[in-house]
């Protein structure tokens, strides 16, 4: 089921109602029906993957119960395995089998052997890299003796399913999410107005410029062979505001609508394009995975408390396990790797926890440094995002080549390939909207998003008037509809 | 808890209103078949410039037939009420004012998936025949008929919805194509501006000719008859391909539709395309002519088409 459908607006209110009207007395019945509306918000796609997240469910809950009564310290690494194996092994199946065997065949070849094994024809199951990352943490919490499990099936299936963050995040923990769902709830109106701001910025953001940008994006990297250098530049910003927009809209709808059940979500981006540096980029962008892999994999290795030989391959271990975990792609892994070029000078230097404020504190206009910063930072990003979206590596080399080109020069050809692309003035109000959202962004830049204000600050007409006039643009701007990216992963 | 219930709901009523007004008027039909006489004359004038492609899509879909029409404005003239009268059969015009190739080959394959057809007529100008002209409306029309809530909340629902309250309540119809210039002004418009946004970045489109050579071989195997014609313009017009130096891509274009299916052309320096009052303006032929190639297509009373390159 997506979010910008008529089946989530009726499934929406009624599971609203029967949680704070009917069930709201009994804390199980309402961790029942999140888990009932749950499961049927995800069996809506293809009910047959319901199966997966019961079996992760299942397993987690009886390992995370076996794990608390075991003492000795091999029986409890085996359980541990056991997990991981498991929701590993569903992800492994599912997302890299193809992946693993037409590499192995091209190893193979290479090296004149014979290697036959059949592809298969998979379905990615929606959500496999959200929802088992985050049942694994559950265990490990458990293992690291960090957390007690839950004895409650109800509330753990709930944490496991719960529908607002299955597909696409954040990837909760359970430290913070599962007492959520032992403790009674209670209706908060400040909250669920709040939740509902997010809602309607996470749509704009989905709907108006992720959209828009998508169509654009499209276009030029599909045929990116026949476009200028400055148009290529065009594309790759573009592409970066259409992942932006469409993750961290997706994002803040899942936040805005757990809150309307009284449940917190972990903040998942923080204006990642206003970053000084790629370590404060990485600490803004996608934040519940950059942390599950700092908790989960990054610290383990040792961290940062070994020696600078260790520190560098732990850096590359998590920024290349991190482009792995989105997609079954070498793009994906060059991307990680290119993340961790970018942050190991950073690191190295120890100037990787330089910026840890908000960009140019609280003033409106940045200084020229925060200005040139952020610039660079973004530029870099960008590159970066060329490889994130091109179907293969030499396409994105391709790219890149066009980009470093003699046409970066040729203003005339730009102009015609700008006319190429849009049939009126649509691309450049496209980049007015794009200053306009920056600019919002940029002075709500302290808050948990855009949309957030404070009863004293702005009167009920001035906020009234700014949700329609933002429900406006919804309706006016309604580019053509692309899936929500992350779904692919 | 009641706060919140009572807020949403007071935030909600202009957005209530406007679903409850939508729902009545259902502006493109996607929604039900309405019977309404006054409502469907208004939805035709006006919903129908709004969005051609969902506006024909939702009345081919409501009132399916077996011989389509498909392409720009040109095509549109070819009114499916005529056909049927002069032919006796039963057909849709599904051209679109603006229309592209991309717009026709898509609505091509959306069409045969949902009904099995007979005949198609495809009108292609040189000017559609262009990498550049890929423009396309019908996929987010498409989406916009599968999802009742995009559609009556997107910006061609609520035009629609304007301009036929404005109609009901002032009595006064709102001409929305009409343009503001002088017949003379608009010509010489059409021969500059129109012209060179057609001609100046012309670019051999290749995926087009592959994409319709596919619909050329799907519809030999699937027993459709398949049509092309290539409407005429006026000589001046023509002579602006020469002006731009696309006399050689222009012989290409013909020779690629002739490669596809029989194929008329009309746009060549003929009785038709010499005379000034058989058209509005360069590019668009009058309702008389309109007919004279109503007659060609389907009564085969060939006078002025070209069978061969």
């Amino acid at each position: 089921m997506l979010f910008n459908s008529v089946d989530f607006t009726i499934f929406l209110p009624i599971v609203f109602c029967l949680y704070w009207f009917i069930l709201n007395k009994d804390l199980r019945f309402q961790n029942l029906l999140i888990v009932s509306a749950s499961y049927l918000f995800y069996g809506w796609w293809d009910w047959r993957f319901l199966c997966l997240i019961f079996i992760s469910t299942l397993v987690d809950y009886t390992i995370g119960l076996k794990l608390q009564k075991q003492e000795k310290s091999l029986k409890r690494k085996i359980l541990l395995v056991c997990s991981i194996c498991v929701n590993i092994g569903l992800l492994g199946f599912f997302k890299y089998y193809n992946f693993f065997i037409e590499n192995f065949t091209t190893a193979f070849t290479l090296f004149g052997l014979n290697f036959r094994a059949q592809t298969l024809n998979i379905i990615l199951p929606i959500g496999i890299s959200f929802y088992t990352f985050q049942t694994l943490s559950y265990t490990i919490d458990i293992y690291n003796k960090k957390i007690k499990p839950i004895s409650d099936l109800i509330a753990f299936s709930a944490f496991v399913s719960f529908f607002p963050q299955l597909v696409a995040g954040p990837i909760e923990r359970a430290a913070h999410l599962l007492p959520q769902f032992s403790a009674k709830r209670k209706f908060n109106y400040d909250k669920a107005v709040d939740g509902l701001r997010q809602i309607l910025w996470g749509f704009f953001k989905k709907i108006v410029i992720a959209d828009n940008c998508a169509y654009y994006a499209n276009i030029i990297f599909d045929n990116s062979e026949n476009y200028s250098a400055n148009t290529l530049i065009i594309g790759a910003i573009l592409f970066a505001f259409q992942i932006y927009g469409d993750f961290s809209g997706y994002s803040d709808i899942a936040i805005g609508t757990a809150r309307l059940f009284g449940i917190n979500l972990m903040k998942n981006f923080a204006f990642p394009y206003f970053s000084r540096d790629i370590a404060e980029f990485w600490r803004r962008w996608h934040i519940s995975l950059s942390t599950w892999f700092r908790d989960y994999v990054y610290i383990p290795l040792g961290g940062s408390k070994v020696s600078s030989l260790k520190r560098i391959r732990n850096v590359l271990i998590i920024f290349v396990v991190s482009g792995f975990w989105h997609g079954a792609n070498w793009t994906f892994i060059i991307w990680g790797v290119l993340n961790a070029l970018y942050f190991l000078p950073l690191m190295l230097l120890k100037t990787n926890r330089k910026n840890l404020g908000i960009v140019s504190g609280h003033r409106l206009i940045p200084s020229v440094k925060d200005i040139l910063n952020m610039f660079f930072t973004f530029s870099i990003t960008c590159i970066a995002w060329i490889f994130f979206r091109s179907e293969t590596v030499k396409h994105a080399f391709n790219y890149l080549n066009g980009i470093f080109s003699i046409s970066l020069l040729d203003i005339s050809t730009f102009i015609k390939d700008l006319k190429f692309l849009s049939t009126g003035a649509e691309i450049i109000y496209l980049f007015l909207l794009l200053l306009l959202f920056i600019g919002f962004e940029w002075i709500q830049r302290h808050k948990e998003h855009s949309l957030k204000f404070d009863k004293n600050s702005a009167s009920r007409i001035f906020r009234w008037t700014l949700y329609y006039f933002v429900i406006i643009l919804i309706i006016f701007f309604n580019g053509e509809q692309q899936g929500f990216i992350y779904f692919q992963f | 808890m009641k706060k919140f219930l009572k807020r949403s709901i007071i935030f909600s009523i202009p957005l209530i209103i406007y679903l409850i007004i939508s729902i009545l008027i259902d502006p493109f039909n996607v929604l039900y078949k309405s019977d309404h006489k006054v409502l469907n004359e208004l939805k035709l004038k006006t919903s129908s410039k709004i969005n051609y492609p969902l506006f024909k899509l939702q009345k081919f879909e409501n009132h399916p037939v077996d011989i389509i029409l498909l392409g720009d404005s040109r095509m549109d003239k070819l009114k499916d009420n005529i056909i049927d009268e002069l032919a006796q059969v039963k057909s849709a015009n599904l051209a679109y004012a603006g229309g592209t190739l991309e717009e026709m080959i898509i609505t091509f394959w959306h069409i045969v998936k949902k009904h099995a057809i007979k005949k198609v007529v495809l009108g292609i100008n040189f000017e559609l025949y262009n990498t550049k002209n890929n423009f396309d409306r019908v996929t987010n029309a498409i989406e916009l008929k599968e999802s009742p809530l995009k559609y009556l909340f997107s910006e061609y629902s609520y035009k629609s919805i304007y301009y036929i309250l404005k109609s009901l309540f002032t009595g006064n119809h709102v001409d929305i194509e009409k343009p503001k210039l002088s017949r003379e002004k608009f010509w010489k418009l059409q021969l500059e501006q129109s012209a060179k946004s057609h001609y100046e970045y012309y670019n051999y489109p290749e995926k087009y000719f592959n994409q319709l050579y596919d619909i050329s071989s799907y519809c030999k195997k699937e027993n459709i008859e398949l049509i092309i014609i290539i409407p005429p313009t006026h000589v001046d017009l023509q002579k602006r391909i020469s002006d731009f130096g696309l006399k050689n891509e222009e012989k290409r274009f013909k020779r690629d539709i002739y490669k596809l299916a029989q194929a008329y052309d009309y746009n060549y320096p003929n009785s038709i395309t010499l005379d000034k009052n058989n058209f509005l303006d360069p590019y668009h032929f009058n309702d008389s002519i309109a007919k004279i190639l109503i007659e060609e297509i389907f009564l085969k009373k060939i006078k002025y088409a070209k069978f061969s390159p």
